[in-house]
This record gives structure tokens, C-alpha cells and sequence, in this order.
């Protein structure tokens, strides 16, 4: 077995920042360990702060090294009041700290049915996990009093030209982003959250996702078979980009992230009929390597200046639309963290499959809506089909033991 | 605190509990043998190392609970009431089913239709949940779910066998013999409601408390027993009530072990009637397809809790294994 010393010691070096949870942080670094030795592509942690100014699960860990499997799942309120609200973010923030941080479910003794569903065996591993929370605008309508504390940017998505929106799978009070190792530890952490919040707050609706590894190299592929997220800014960059730092919002909302779900079902069997240069043509980049059409590796930075009329890589590709690299586009860019799904079939007996679009940003209308009106009618539209997701706010980080969800909006 | 109910002979298995610092002794009450006792071991306390859990809202408190064993004696007595409620709820049932062979009689569906619901949230009210009723429950209320031809299969009877035949434009010629049927079966179960095999065995009797409801989210709410009656709120609704009922013969076994967990439920049962009751239109039941989203989230999150409530019933009431 190849051993990925770094990483082994990383993962015992978070084990001793909870020395009881020593057992479960080795597991988890161990299976980290074995991606990485399968896949030679980035290592994920075995577990990630919980605390902190700002929510894990957005640039912690980042898109590119971020968790394998994913979750985002749209509740709705149902809490009688702003008082049963804030107990519901009290409740939130005690099973995230507990299934992000990992340990020993409470015995309950023989009166009640056992504490935890074991799905992730006697000990819960923290396995990567991250819970990351947003709001969505319809928390702020008139049951909870929050009308004028309403994040200045947020609103309902609106439909944009070429989507297929489906109210099922739109919008929602809360919305968790959930990601983690292995599948099983997502599963596990929306079943428990889910368990204690009963009469607080209901799924509207959910959809899992799945990253996949470099194949061969670089950045991961999505599910039209080109590599996704090589343009997604790092670094200081991302975290200019992402958190909310502008003096004309509510104080409480600094520090947080504006966040856009979009389902997009990807219409693969259509795709797989489409020539190479088509397709190629459509995203901008060789399908093989992922370099711009105007270079010859993942990472060459497309030079539109030298190709003004498109020859070399179309005016309406994808990746010249959505970020066409000038001065005025650059405070327009947004860090993408998505994931693929796969879920069953559609009514045509096509599969159903596609990307769970998720990007964070500090303005949605300067940001996501600018680059998406610049993307209508793009060519890629015909194989492609927005149907759900919506717009929320990622709230600011549960700085410490004594912070909880939301407080800062709710007191 | 902690139990493991079987364990054969030459095997072991783990055994988790928690204990306050102080000394031990394991005893051994092996059959006929006498009891046997271990040398004294010594338990120190450890700091919990679970971080700790803002569980204002959830109304178990964290932590094990020492539970007091209760005894069949002790049941008995909660079991005869539930017995009277349920023999009254039979009473009224056979009453509905007279009046649905009366109208299918003189031809008269809609008449029927009405009379059908009146006769299925009798039988809700009964609390034969989870087939505890056995055959005999099956027949009056079973479901096509699983036999080989579906709803044309002859051994298709009872309540949901006429709700399929009203609501798919079956004649009353053709439904009165199923009526007639049914009234014979109902008159089985008031016969016999008191034998171990329906309401006898006092130590189902938790079981009921909670299952009742599993059963309401299982199979009404998700509309897996609708045959076309659109009946899931109205029949959740008289689950409440039988629940309710169950769970009041049950409170003083109940708040002497996990004191406080009645008056919960209680609450929890109130705000889960709200939730059903606002799902009617001018007056009537409404279906699950016409409600609104925010009208069924209300629902699911009333009975979701009150469920989570009433899961710790049948545990703090089983009655131990005797030897």
C-alpha cells in the first residue's frame, strides 16, 4: 500500500487538535490516503474546521481540492416562529459541530431508540465532512419578522432564457451544502440533521453529486467530458471575489458568500452525436488536454486580443462569453465548486444525468447574472437544460463555541 | 441502562453502557444454577468528550436513563381501556358498513362513497396498525400491493376493495357482495377483539402508541393505500385521535418513567391536528394532490416530531424478558 506521508501526518495532526476524536480522524486520513494513491489528483483532509470567520465547504477545501461526493439539499422553514427559528440554528450548529468534528454518539440507554444510525459504525468519522448553511430570500417574507434584514443582493432566481425551471426543485428557506470522502458520510450527516429538526424545517428537495478525479490530469471533467473549473480564480483572488465585504449591507451579512445552485441536466446522448470540432468549438477548449483553442496546455491564458474576430476560438464559446478576460470583466468572475449527478431516467428513456452548478460570489447581479446574460443563446444551450436550484446567502463563519448560525441575523 | 436481549450459549458480544464512577459487581442469575457473583470492579468517571449539543429544541434530554421495568400486570389495566375504546370504534364501524350495503341497495354510489370514508376512519380509529389485527385485519382492510392481480385479485376484500370499486365507476351490483362480506369480517373482529391475536396481549399495547402514526406516514401520506378515496388526511387525522387515546391510558407508566413525554406528545398531537385541519377546503377534506407544499411541509414536520417522540414509547414500556 503507498503511503502518502504528507498527508498521513496532516491527518494526525488535526487528530491531536481533538485528542478523542484521534480514532476516527486516522480512518478517515488513511481512506484520503487511498484516493490519492488511485487517482494521483488532489488530497482531500480527513476533516475541516468547523469554526472559523468564515463557512468551511466554499474555499475550504477549495474547488479543486475539494470533496468527492457532495449534497445540496433545500429546506423549507417550518418553525412557528422567529423564537423556534433561532432554536432551529441552535440545533444546526450543535449536529454540524458534531458531525464535522466526529466522536461518540450519546448512549441514550435502553428508553429510547439509539442516538445514531451507525451507517458510519459506532465511532463517527469526521471523513471531510463540511456543512455549509445559506438562506434563501423567502426567509425573509413576512413569518420570521427578517423583512429588512434581507441581504441587499438576494432575490429569487429569475428564469433566464433557455431554462427549463421545475418548482419542485426551486429555491427554499435553507440550504445545506453538504460534502465529504465518501457517500456514505453524506448520507449520514443529512439523515441526522434531518432527525433533529423535524418540526423546524422540512426537505423541499435534494440532489447528490459526485466529483470525479483527474482523468489524467489537471482539472476534473464533467459530464460532457470536458475538464470544468480551470479558469476558477485562487488564492487572495478567490476570497476578493467570494465574501461579502461592502459597507451598503447589513453588518451581518459580511463575511458571508452569495451562492447560485443550478441543476443542469446535460442532455449526454444528444452531446456524444456532436463532432469533435462542434463540440470543441462550443466550450473553447480541445476536449483532450482542456487548453484554450489558441494553446496547448490546460492552463495557457486564451489570448482574445490576438483573435478579435473569433477564428481561433469562436466569439459565442462558452469560455469567452462567460469570462472574456478584460479589466472590466474581471470583477465579474466567481468561484465555481460543482459537482456531476446521476439520477434515473427521463421520460424519453434518455439518462438523467448532468451538473450541479454551484457558484459563491459577493454580488449576484455584478457577478453570476452578468456572466449568465452573456452566456444567452450561447450554442451550448442546445444541450443543456437548467431545471432547478435557486439563489441563497452563505452565511458568515460560527466563529466559536459560543457562536451559532445565523446569530448575527437573528438577535 | 444498557441490555442485550439474546446471547446463546459459548458466544459473547459487547455490552455499552454508561455508568457513574463507583464500584461494580457483575452477578450471574444463570437458570437453576445460583447466583454467582464477580469480584468488585472499580468504574472512575470520565470527561465527556461528545461535543456538547444545543438541544433546546428536542425534548428528550441527552444522556442515559435508568428505566423502571414495567410489567404485563401493569399494562392490563391500560389495555382494557384501549379494548373499550376500540369495541366502541367497532360498533360505529359496523354501523358504516350496514348503511354503505343499504345504499348500494338502492344504487346509490355517491351515498356510498360517503358512508365508505365514515367506515375507514372507523376502522383507523380501531389502531390496527401494523397488521396487528393479522388476517383477520387483512381482511378488513388489506391492500392489492402484492397479490398476483393486483386489484382484480379475488382475495383483494374489505375497506380498500370498495374504495377501488366507487372510485373507478364500479356498479353497486358488483360492490354490495364485497359490503356484505366486509360486514361479516367486522363482526369476526368485534368477536374476538379481546384474544391475543387482535387487542389482547397488553404488552402490544406501546407499540401502538407509536406504530399507529409510522403507519399514517407510511401509508397515507405518501398515498401508497390510496385507491381512490383521497382519504390520507382525513385517516391521519383519526390516527391522531386513536393515538391520542392510546397514549392517555399509557401516561402514568409513561411519566413515571420519562416524565414530561406525554405532555409533549400531547402538544405535538394538537399542532398536528392544526396541520391536517388546515389542509380542508371549504370544510371538506382536501387531497394530498391539492394541497398546497407549504400546507404538507406542515404536516410532515408535525408528525415527523411526534413521531420522534413517540419512538421512545415502546422502549421505556417493553416489558423484559421473563426467565
Amino acid at each position: 500500500m503507498t503511503v502518502n506521508r504528507r498527508n498521513f501526518l496532516k491527518g494526525t495532526a488535526s487528530g491531536a487538535a481533538g485528542a478523542a476524536l484521534a480514532g476516527g480522524v486516522l480512518i478517515g486520513g488513511a481512506r484520503a490516503d487511498a484516493n490519492a494513491a488511485k487517482d494521483s489528483g488532489p488530497v482531500t483532509e480527513a476533516a475541516y474546521p468547523f469554526h472559523g470567520a468564515y463557512q468551511s465547504g466554499v474555499l475550504t477545501p477549495g474547488p479543486a481540492a475539494k470533496q468527492h461526493y457532495a449534497c445540496v439539499a433545500a429546506f423549507d422553514c417550518t418553525a412557528a416562529n422567529k423564537a423556534d427559528l433561532t432554536l432551529l440554528m441552535y440545533e444546526l450548529t450543535g449536529r454540524a459541530w458534531f458531525l464535522t468534528t466526529g466522536g461518540t454518539p450519546p448512549d441514550l440507554g435502553v428508553g429510547q431508540p439509539p442516538s445514531d444510525s451507525d451507517v458510519l459504525g459506532p465511532t463517527v468519522p469526521a471523513d471531510g465532512l463540511t456543512v455549509t448553511l445559506s438562506v434563501g430570500s423567502s426567509l425573509f417574507d413576512d413569518r420570521y419578522g427578517l423583512g429588512d434584514r434581507k441581504p441587499l443582493k438576494l432575490t429569487e432566481m429569475p428564469p433566464f432564457p433557455n431554462d427549463f425551471l421545475e418548482p419542485a426543485w426551486l429555491q427554499g428557506d435553507l440550504l445545506l451544502q453538504l460534502c465529504a470522502n465518501h457517500p456514505d458520510t453524506v448520507h449520514h450527516a443529512i439523515r441526522d440533521i434531518a432527525k433533529h429538526t423535524r418540526s423546524s424545517m422540512q426537505l423541499r428537495w435534494k440532489m447528490e453529486g459526485y466529483a470525479s478525479p483527474p482523468r489524467p490530469s489537471g482539472t476534473a471533467r464533467n459530464l460532457l467530458g470536458f475538464k470544468d473549473g480551470t479558469a476558477n480564480p485562487t488564492g487572495p483572488l478567490a476570497s476578493n471575489l467570494v465574501w461579502v465585504d461592502d459597507p451598503a449591507e447589513p453588518d451581518w451579512v459580511q463575511g458571508g458568500s452569495y451562492q447560485v445552485v443550478r441543476l443542469i441536466r446535460m442532455l449526454v446522448e444528444f452531446w456524444d452525436r456532436v463532432s469533435i470540432n462542434e463540440q470543441q468549438n462550443m466550450v473553447g477548449r480541445r476536449r483532450d488536454s482542456g487548453a484554450p483553442l489558441d494553446g496547448t496546455s490546460e492552463f495557457d491564458i486564451p489570448n482574445y486580443a490576438a483573435d478579435p474576430h473569433g477564428y481561433v476560438i469562436p466569439l459565442d464559446s462558452h469560455i469567452r462569453l462567460a469570462n472574456p478576460r478584460t479589466k472590466a470583466t474581471a470583477d465579474q468572475r466567481i468561484i465555481r465548486r460543482s459537482y456531476n449527478y446521476d439520477v434515473g431516467l427521463d421520460e424519453n428513456g434518455n439518462m438523467q444525468a448532468g451538473h450541479i452548478f454551484i457558484a459563491y460570489q459577493q454580488d449576484l447581479q455584478r457577478q453570476f447574472e452578468t456572466i449568465q446574460r452573456r452566456l444567452t443563446n450561447e450554442p451550448l444551450v442546445d444541450y443543456v437544460q437548467p431545471f432547478g436550484g435557486g439563489y441563497f446567502f452563505t452565511l458568515p463563519g460560527v466563529r466559536d463555541a459560543t457562536d451559532w448560525y445565523a446569530r448575527a441575523l437573528l438577535t | 441502562m444498557a441490555e442485550i436481549e439474546t446471547i446463546g450459549p459459548a458466544t459473547s458480544a459487547q455490552l455499552t453502557g454508561t455508568l457513574s464512577s463507583g464500584a461494580y459487581v457483575f452477578k450471574c442469575l444463570m437458570g437453576a444454577l445460583p447466583e454467582t457473583s464477580s469480584a468488585p470492579v472499580q468504574v472512575t468517571a470520565a470527561a465527556n468528550t461528545v461535543p456538547a449539543s444545543r438541544t433546546a429544541s428536542s425534548p428528550i434530554a441527552a444522556g442515559p436513563v435508568a428505566v423502571k421495568p414495567v410489567t404485563v400486570a401493569e399494562l392490563a389495566g391500560p389495555n382494557k381501556e384501549y379494548q373499550a375504546y376500540a369495541a366502541r370504534q367497532l360498533a360505529d364501524l359496523a354501523e358504516a358498513v350496514a348503511r354503505i350495503q343499504a345504499d348500494l341497495r338502492r344504487n346509490d354510489v355517491t351515498a356510498a362513497k360517503k358512508d365508505w370514508l365514515d367506515a375507514q376512519l372507523d376502522w383507523e380509529r380501531v389502531g390496527a396498525s401494523y397488521d396487528s389485527f393479522g388476517n383477520l385485519g387483512l381482511a378488513v382492510d388489506g391492500l392489492p400491493d402484492g397479490l398476483p392481480r393486483g386489484v382484480n385479485d379475488k382475495n383483494f376484500t374489505g375497506l380498500h376493495r370498495l374504495e377501488s370499486g366507487l372510485w373507478h365507476g364500479q356498479g353497486a351490483a358488483t360492490l354490495l357482495p364485497v359490503a356484505t362480506t366486509l360486514a361479516g369480517k367486522v363482526a369476526v373482529v368485534q368477536r374476538n377483539l379481546s384474544s391475543d391475536s387482535l387487542a389482547g396481549d397488553p404488552t402490544n399495547l406501546p407499540l401502538r402508541a407509536h406504530e399507529i402514526l409510522e403507519d399514517a406516514l407510511r401509508d397515507h401520506l405518501s398515498g401508497i393505500d390510496d385507491e381512490g378515496g383521497n382519504a390520507a388526511f382525513a385517516e391521519t387525522f383519526a390516527d391522531v385521535q386513536v393515538s391520542s387515546a392510546v397514549l392517555d391510558y399509557l401516561t402514568p407508566l409513561l411519566d413515571a418513567r420519562q416524565p414530561g413525554l406525554p405532555a409533549i406528545a400531547d402538544d405535538q398531537m394538537a399542532i398536528l391536528k392544526r396541520a391536517l385541519l388546515a389542509t380542508r377546503v371549504n370544510g371538506r377534506w382536501g387531497s394530498l394532490a391539492t394541497a398546497s407544499l407549504s400546507a404538507r411541509e406542515q404536516v410532515e414536520a408535525a408528525i415527523g416530531a411526534l413521531l420522534e417522540t413517540l419512538s421512545a414509547v415502546p422502549d421505556l414500556l417493553e416489558v423484559p424478558p421473563t426467565h
